[in-house]
């Protein structure tokens, strides 16, 4: 699936076998040190003395031996499965944050990304989890079933079979509860969900509540909802009980049994008190696992799931960054062209013969109803969308002449959702243009008037900041990621409603920049407030993927269509 | 927190005896099952000693015998135990939100309704676990240790005070490393949170990474957080796996020693073998309980937290006479029907609203309250319902003092038809029967007539029977408020109090408005917050407030 590093294969595979062979020694010892134990126990019973000197000094050396060992191997069984997990799963991190920067946007836009972003980290923390967890104890609980058993039957085949019985019955009851009891954890939500809807009904027709003086009748309502909750409550703990009864009976009835079958031998056949003693040391080692192992296989499935959907998002199309390497030609007559060209999302038809031309150094606009197509028409523009028909040049050429690293040099980019990373101020905006230095930054800060704000923070430039730019207000991200724009110096500067949910003043700032640009940048606009468009040199007027209007403001008004309209209705 | 942990108990009543009871069960006969198993084991080696087999079958099956009661009062003390939890968690869910009810209507103002309850209901679900399991965890381990080991020490308390120092060796030593695992985990999880957050960031800025040319930067930003999380991760797995392994290494070695001591005081005569083995089959169930003794107090402890929220809740004053019998005292004729007594007035926040004002409402008369906007019309209306506290003055209801006749007698005297009218989640009769909740479908046919409501009413789907949702989304403004004005016309009050909305009626429903003030005229005493000139017009007299 991922092509990795050998050696990183090598070293988990290492981890594995490590982990795998110390669980075995550590079953081992158990047996090996019962074992001897018991035949202790024989000894005695034969009459043989053990408290002698040095006897006690062989049986203490020996005995210590078998500890000293068995901590070692439990060391490395517990140090070698936490490593080969860590590696694990910081390998999928690594891989699947290189391959969601490189796969399609198409890819990802079907879907919504807070979903998908939701689904991968819960699918990576599931597989986290299971490998440093379920998957070692399972691993344990086989091999100490194994282990264990063979042990039994090297001692005593016929209770080994009489064993295999009570085995089955503790697997069988495991499996039976756990899946009846996750299914019951199920049912809740319904009366729940009723008693807080009564309770925010009231809440909300509270004052009329009050001044009809309502509060007898609601606290009745409430009081039968609450009841019919806790009716159903009960009935949920007497169904919940038949498992509770079977898990217990589980827990303990094997145990007794086989002691009590050993028993009834030592009725019959005689067996050795040693024998015995091996038995009800033992018994439980053996059966505990069982109990454990439909859960744990449970968990299996799991993580299995969700391995398979990281594969799946493994799958998706990478970004190919072929091109015929061309360079575009900055003082080309039209920046950018759209000619005839048609796109659909699925079924539906955003853009329909979309037409237009936007020089070189103009300010251009995009205004309509959305929905219109104006997004789309930006996608197009960075080379996020493929598979539409039509042609789109840019600087004059193809848009597939150029490679996509190269046709995305050509834009900047300040969209409507800011997206800021965990850093300094400085960090995102000098990332515009590696190479960047403080003086380009500076420039750019004051050309969007965030720099004198940055300057009143207590660690200015420096200041580190959180999740998404938490602390800042929506303008001071729009301007930061303004600055940043402007840093990168592309020849294109495209945005995307940016005065749309903002201050007065960042509109003016916006406003200030854009006019400030004109003549030395291409800018295009999409916006919904038509009174930032005013100062573009040609609006063009989207409706349902068509341009059907286009000019200046001027032009547009006197022509009193659509976007007469559209500024009518806006006035209102 | 042992407080409110007493508290949380005594919540339950009587029936705390029995919650504490079923803990206690619960917690002895599951320990009681691994002692009758070792005391059947102590047994059969005296019988094979002895040579007494034919007594081993009367063993085995009085055994079977006593596991099958122990599990069967062992399930119905489960059963007791549960009941009795989610019935505590339910009683403290209902008087939650039946306190959220009887607050001063101040109190809802600051809130955003949907968050005040979310609030409530999580830490309701929160602080229930206390009942629900966080108590008995804590309880359990200690209550079974000390049943093993008044069951050991019977056998042979030599090998009983034996266990009891292994185990508490073993004890202090994960107690020792506690505090260096907390201190790594710690660590690990900042760092943790700060790749998940890196992780995130890629994920979500995949298009400015992209239009940034941003991929190889992010990828090391995220490879060297990975790093220092993989260091910090690595030590604290060292630090698990040395504990891990020296519980699993103390667990052989006890046992190991356990039984090699056993033999050796066996050998010497201190300890039978059958006393031997039968202490060791309860060693491991004695040991993992004696290991979770205090570990989960924590847990509780965050729970309690939340139960303490709650009591605090619960402790807040009431609006007073909410949810009490309504007793209208008897009233001095030929007074005002409303009068305002140097009343002075501030908003929470200080401005003042009202001072030393003076007003009365005669009997029987149409009033009309003018102003401009946030002049306080509103204001004076919720005063008199007594929504709000006064700073000084009075305000008279048929010449008693508000306060003196009680809010709800208030209440009960006046018809409020607020601008926005709230309908509930039920059908449009019920709605309308909250204006005289004993009164007959017939009352609530007619009072819908004499709103003008009964036509649109009877073209709803299910008639009288409809389920408004949301507030009553589907009807427009007008039908939502005649079915407001029915209700208060089912009401039969004598004071009319009515907010008359700016916009939201339509012709129509403006000229039911003027029919229905003047059907009342002289009946009833009405004011009316007006904003139309017809309104004020058709009203006796006009008051400005302002």
């Amino acid at each position: 699936m991922v092509k990795g590093n050998k050696w990183k294969v090598c070293e988990i595979g290492c981890y594995l076998l490590t982990a795998i062979g110390m669980t075995l020694g550590v079953s081992t010892i158990l047996v090996y040190g019962s074992e001897y134990v018991s035949g202790l126990i024989d000894q005695m019973a034969q009459g043989q003395k053990i408290v002698t000197h040095s006897r006690m000094l062989q049986i203490g050396s020996e005995l210590g031996l078998l500890v000293l060992i068995g901590f070692l191997c439990s060391f490395l069984k517990s140090l070698s499965s936490g490593l080969m997990s860590m590696n694990i799963t910081i390998w999928l991190k690594k891989a699947a944050t290189a391959q969601v920067m490189r796969i399609k946007e198409s890819a990802l836009s079907g879907k919504s990304t807070g979903a998908l972003i939701n689904r991968l980290t819960g699918d990576l923390g599931v597989i986290e989890r299971y490998l440093q967890e379920s998957f070692f104890s399972l691993l344990s609980a086989v091999i100490t079933v194994i282990v264990v058993g063979t042990s039994i039957y090297r001692l005593n085949s016929r209770i080994m079979f009489q064993t295999a019985f009570l085995c089955m019955f503790v697997l069988i009851i495991a499996f039976v509860t756990s899946k009846k009891l996750s299914l019951l954890a199920g049912g809740r939500r319904g009366r729940m969900d009723r008693l807080l809807g009564l309770a925010d009904d009231f809440l909300r027709g509270i004052v009329t509540g009050r001044s009809y003086n309502l509060y007898g009748i609601m606290e009745e309502k409430i009081e039968a909802a609450a009841n019919e909750v806790l009716e159903n409550e009960y009935r949920r703990t007497r169904i919940s009980s038949h498992s509770w009864l079977l898990q217990t009976v589980s827990q303990w009835f094997p145990t007794f049994a086989m002691i009590a079958m050993v028993s009834w031998d030592a009725k019959t056949t005689h067996i050795s008190t040693g024998e015995i003693t091996y038995v009800v040391l033992m018994a439980n080692r053996l059966l505990k696992p069982f109990s454990d192992i439909p859960v744990l296989l449970n968990e299996t499935a799991e993580a299995y799931a969700s391995m398979k959907r990281i594969r799946q998002m493994f799958s998706y199309e990478a970004e190919s960054d072929l091109g015929k390497g061309e360079i575009p030609m900055m003082d080309s007559e039209y920046a950018v062209e759209f000619d005839g060209v048609c796109f659909s999302y699925g079924e539906r038809k955003v853009l329909n013969q979309t037409s237009f031309q936007i020089k070189n150094r103009q300010i251009a606009a995009f205004v309509g109803a959305s929905g219109g197509g104006k997004s789309t028409i930006f996608n197009i523009f960075c080379g996020f969308l493929e598979g539409y028909d039509g042609a789109y040049r840019l600087f004059g050429k193809e848009s597939q002449a150029y490679s996509l690293s190269r046709l995305r040099d050509c834009f900047s980019v300040v969209s409507q959702e800011t997206f800021l990373f965990r850093g300094t101020i400085l960090e995102n905006i000098a990332c515009g243009r590696p190479g960047a230095d403080m003086q380009e930054v500076i420039q750019a800060c004051k050309t969007a008037c965030i720099h004198d704000d940055i300057q009143n923070m207590p660690e200015g430039y420096l200041t580190v900041l959180a999740e998404n730019g938490g602390g800042l207000s929506g303008g001071e991200k729009q301007r930061i990621s303004l600055a940043r724009a402007l840093v990168k110096d592309a020849p294109i500067l495209l945005l995307d409603e940016p005065t749309s949910a903002l201050d007065a003043r960042t509109e003016a700032v916006i406003s200030e920049a854009i006019a400030n640009l004109k003549g030395k940048k291409t800018i295009i606009m999409i916006a919904h407030r038509l009174s930032t468009v005013s100062q573009a040199d040609r609006i063009f007027v989207l409706e349902q993927g068509n341009v059907a209007e286009s000019g200046n403001e001027a032009m547009l008004m006197s022509k009193k269509g659509v976007y007469y309209h559209l500024r009518k209705k806006e006035q209102c | 927190m042992g407080k409110v942990l007493w508290r949380a108990l005594k919540w339950m009543g009587k029936r705390s005896l029995w919650y504490l009871v079923s803990i206690f069960a619960m917690a002895a006969l599951s320990a009681g099952l691994d002692i009758l198993t070792s005391y059947v084991v102590k047994n059969l080696y005296g019988y094979m000693e002895s040579g007494s087999y034919e007594r081993i079958l009367g063993l085995i099956a009085g055994g079977f015998l006593a596991g099958a009661f122990l599990i069967g009062f062992w399930r119905f003390f489960t059963i007791v135990y549960n009941d009795e939890a989610k019935k505590a968690s339910a009683v403290l869910q209902k008087s939650v939100y039946k306190k959220a009810l009887r607050l001063p209507i101040d109190a809802y103002q600051n809130n955003v309704q949907g968050s005040f309850l979310s609030k409530l209901t999580f830490n309701v679900e929160q602080a229930a676990d206390v009942y629900g399991s966080r108590f008995r965890r804590v309880l359990t381990p200690f209550i079974s240790v000390a049943v093993y080991f008044a069951a050991m020490a019977a056998m042979n308390w030599r090998m009983a005070f034996l266990l009891i120092l292994l185990n508490c060796i073993l004890f202090g030593i994960n107690l020792l490393m506690n505090r260096p695992i907390k201190a790594v985990s710690k660590k690990m999880m900042d760092f943790k949170a700060e790749e998940t957050g890196t992780f995130s960031d890629i994920l979500r800025g995949s298009k400015v990474i992209r239009i940034y040319g941003l991929q190889h930067q992010m990828q090391e930003r995220y490879e060297g957080i990975l790093k220092k999380l993989c260091r910090v991760q690595k030590k604290r797995t060292q630090y698990l796996a040395f504990l891990e392994s020296l519980n699993a290494g103390f667990d052989l070695l006890s046992a190991i020693l356990f039984l090699a001591v056993g033999i050796f005081m066996a050998d010497l005569g201190y300890v039978k073998l059958g006393e031997l083995a039968a202490v060791y089959v309860i060693y491991s169930s004695f040991s993992y309980h004696f290991l979770q003794m205090g570990k989960y107090v924590p847990e509780l402890v965050e729970r309690l937290v939340y139960m303490q929220d709650l009591f605090e809740f619960l402790d807040l004053e009431e609006e007073p006479g909410v949810g009490e019998p309504v007793c209208l005292p008897d009233f001095a004729s030929g007074q005002p029907a409303v009068a305002f007594d140097n009343v002075n007035f501030c908003y929470s926040d200080g401005t003042k609203l009202f001072e030393d004002m003076n007003l009365a409402i005669d009997n029987g008369i149409i009033t009309a309250l003018t102003g401009r906007t946030g002049c306080g019309k509103s204001t004076l209306m919720k005063l008199l319902l007594g929504f709000y506290p006064i700073q000084s003055g009075k305000i008279l209801l048929y010449g008693k003092d508000i306060r003196e006749i009680g809010y709800a007698a208030v209440r009960k005297l006046t018809a409020y038809v607020p601008q926005e009218p709230y309908l509930y989640h039920v059908s449009i009769a019920e709605n309308i029967s909250y204006g005289n909740p004993d009164a007959g479908a017939e009352d609530i046919v007619s009072a819908a007539k004499a709103a003008g409501a009964h036509e649109f009413i009877q073209r709803q789907p299910d008639g009288y029977d409809t389920i408004l949702e949301n507030g009553g989304q589907n009807l427009s403004g007008g039908e939502r408020q005649r079915i407001a004005i029915a209700r208060a016309i089912l009401k039969d009050a004598p004071i009319l109090l009515m907010d008359e909305a700016t916009s939201a009626l339509d012709l129509e429903s403006e000229r039911i408005i003027n029919e229905f003030i003047n059907r009342y005229r002289g009946e009833k005493t009405i004011i009316i917050i007006a904003h139309r000139q017809a309104t004020i017009r058709s009203a006796d007299v006009e008051i400005q407030i302002g």
